[in-house]
């Protein structure tokens, strides 16, 4: 009796000290451990060096540096508002008299609105009206002065200034219009000898078709035919350099 | 007699020494104060559920028929209006709306509902909106507004973010007791979205952990927690000079051969960003572009970024940045806030390079985590979690070892 009284306490005790360890195997930590846990005595925390390029890239010097650069450019200037082009201007007085030719400045400004032009030139005052881009429209203004009873007006050639919003004197014309209406007036003359004469020798010193055609009783002597007024301009200033210097573009 | 005696005093000696966690504590929970936010012109807000509302003067029962407030702020007073009533209260009152039944009754301001009371103060720059909860339904709304919570495989994970966003909010509350609050409800301390972002799990998680908070020696630990570390964490004084915690330390984040964090989709990370991206940054802080201004001549405009002093976990401290004819220097949160988005999400983490482009037209600030890396790092615990993990091997065995678990009610 005795010796199974001694064999249950012996079990019982037993019983109760695996129950206590299996509670702390469940639990790993105390929860009310006041002791402070070693990071080491952990088997799955392994403090060890993880290779990786990301890492071991910021303890080198060559990510800690960049730099970038561009170059800031100034705007392009502003378009100007008019253009200067070869044209015609009607010349109505030449003379070393600057109150006359203000004098007749203001009698233009009567019946002419814009375009009257004072300039001094080798000291010369002269009164000029009109920006013309074509010579007849300046042979127009001719007219008008006489009838206005201003004799002795001449057209002349010069540089001209005319507003860039006037297409036609700006870009070259579109390749679907191809239409060649400039072409250079080089002289006029009664005579068709002469202008036959005249045909035969520039034909040798010009690239451009030279061609004469009677309008009136003047036979006039043209060179080339230009789809757009900037070819006939860039054709104008050859002739010019040849010393044809009163060729003019017609259109 | 002797013998029976003898094994019982055995028995009890052995089942005094096992470990057991109280039995759910009867102690009430402390009540936390969450600023919500600040009312600097007019606002509203919805109850749902009777309140009273209790001011120095008086009491009135709103909620039954008043379910909608609006709130006029002015500096020298606020006016509360209802479709039926209106109270008007100086500076100097203090108001507040107590639910008539805790658990059923909620309030929702700006898109958000919030158990608890209602306390509404006047402030130099406007009203203020202080939520008084129960610590215990704090941390409900917490821990699945900070972590994970739709999967019973990271609920280890939910049980030691309860633990230490129960620790980081007990700590504020002693902290901040002068102050007419104890969190704000986002980033700054923890974010509390209120009932929206209640899960089945969390709450679980909570209840599991009723009290338990993080202790070193005699008093609570400092609790941080990130979403991811990268692969290595910070030490707090690479952060926030002046703490220092020595179970806090700067290491790599290593579980068995690989990276505790290595799924979180922002382990590495890559943004990359032009001359004029970067001109956009400069102009948002210096209010001035060099790019975009009109020059008499050709200029050359150089951009120089030189990360000038790393923290010991490798994370950028100190960044001199030279553009054009400026040079100034960022350092620390500086830097992730310099290089955010425009939707004002600042840069992940400090820890990065920088590497150029092919052609130099551009750079990128190749990264890894995201956070400041300090203490408990979400992702990994979420991995532990995820490996058969307990919440006190994420907590005392891992992120802060040398801290030990105890109930504080």
């Amino acid at each position: 009796m005795v010796r199974l009284l001694t064999t249950v306490w012996i079990l019982l005790l037993f019983s109760l000290f695996f129950s206590a360890c299996k509670t702390f195997s469940s639990l790993k930590r105390p929860l009310h451990s006041e002791q402070t846990s070693s990071a080491d005595s952990v088997l799955f925390y392994q403090q060890v060096h993880l290779p990786d390029p990301f890492l071991d890239s910021l303890t080198s010097d060559r990510g800690n540096r960049i730099s970038l650069s561009t170059t800031l450019l100034p705007p392009p200037p502003l378009a100007p508002k008019f253009k200067e082009i070869e044209g015609f201007r009607v010349q109505v007085s030449a003379s070393t008299d600057s109150i006359k030719s203000h004098a007749l400045l203001s009698q233009l400004s009567s019946f002419i609105e814009d375009s009257l032009h004072l300039v001094k030139e080798n000291d010369l005052y002269k009164v000029q009206v009109g920006d013309f881009p074509y010579r007849m429209e300046a042979d127009s203004m001719v007219q008008v002065l006489r009838h206005h009873n201003i004799h002795g007006a001449w057209v002349v050639q010069r540089k001209i200034l005319i507003p860039r919003s006037e297409s036609a004197f700006n870009e070259p014309q579109p390749q679907a219009s191809t239409a060649l209406n400039f072409s250079i007036q080089i002289l006029a003359t009664q005579d068709e000898a002469n202008a036959l004469s005249q045909v035969a020798q520039l034909q040798q010193k010009l690239v451009w078709p030279v061609f004469y055609k009677q309008i009136g009783g003047l036979f006039k002597v043209y060179c080339g035919k230009f789809s757009s007024r900037i070819q006939a301009e860039q054709a104008l200033k050859e002739i010019r350099r040849i010393g044809l210097k009163d060729a003019w573009i017609v259109h | 007699m002797k013998k029976i005696f003898l094994p019982i005093l055995i028995g009890l000696t052995v089942l005094s020494c096992q470990p057991h966690i109280k039995p759910v504590g009867k102690t009430p929970a402390p009540t936390i104060r969450v600023l919500l936010g600040i009312i600097s012109s007019s606002d509203s807000l919805q109850l749902h559920g009777k309140y009273v509302l209790t001011s120095e003067e008086a009491k009135y029962e709103l909620g039954a028929k008043n379910k909608e407030l609006v709130l006029h702020y002015k500096p020298a007073g606020y006016r509360l209006t209802t479709v039926y009533r209106l109270f008007s209260f100086t500076k100097s009152d203090r108001i507040q709306l107590q639910p008539s039944a805790i658990k059923k009754h909620y309030f929702t301001f700006r898109n958000h509902s919030y158990p608890g009371r209602l306390v509404i103060t006047s402030s130099s720059n406007g009203l203020k909106l202080i939520n008084y909860v129960d610590l215990e339904t704090y941390l409900k709304h917490v821990v699945p507004a900070e972590i994970p919570s739709h999967t019973q495989k990271y609920f280890e994970a939910l049980k030691a973010q309860a633990i230490t966003a129960r620790t980081y909010a007990l700590e504020r509350i002693a902290d901040r007791s002068h102050r007419d609050f104890d969190v704000y409800n986002d980033q700054r301390d923890q974010v509390y979205t209120g009932i929206k972002s209640q899960s089945e799990l969390a709450d679980q998680a909570v209840r599991q952990t009723r009290g338990v908070v993080l202790m070193f020696n005699d008093s609570l630990a400092h609790v941080f927690f990130h979403s991811t570390c990268g692969g290595i964490s910070a030490a707090p004084q690479e952060v926030w000079p002046g703490i220092h915690a020595t179970y806090l330390k700067s290491k790599e984040d290593v579980l068995g051969k690989e990276f505790t964090c290595a799924e979180s989709p922002y382990f590495r990370w890559q943004q990359w960003y032009t001359l004029s991206q970067f001109d956009s940054l400069f102009v948002n802080r210096f209010h001035r572009s060099f790019l975009h201004r009109t020059v008499q001549d050709t200029t050359r405009l150089n951009l120089s970024l030189r990360i000038a002093d790393r923290t010991v976990s490798g994370r950028v401290k100190t960044m001199q940045v030279t553009y054009g004819d400026t040079t100034f220097t960022l350092q620390g949160y500086q830097i992730r806030s310099f290089f955010g988005n425009s939707r004002g999400a600042s840069l992940p983490s400090t820890l990065f390079y920088l590497k150029p482009s092919f052609a130099d037209s551009a750079f990128c600030i190749c990264g890894g985590g995201y956070g400041h890396g300090v203490g408990l790092c979400q992702w990994g615990a979420l991995h532990m979690a995820e490996k058969g993990f307990k919440y006190f091997d994420i907590l005392v065995n891992k992120y802060f070892p040398g801290t030990y678990l105890k109930k504080a009610y």
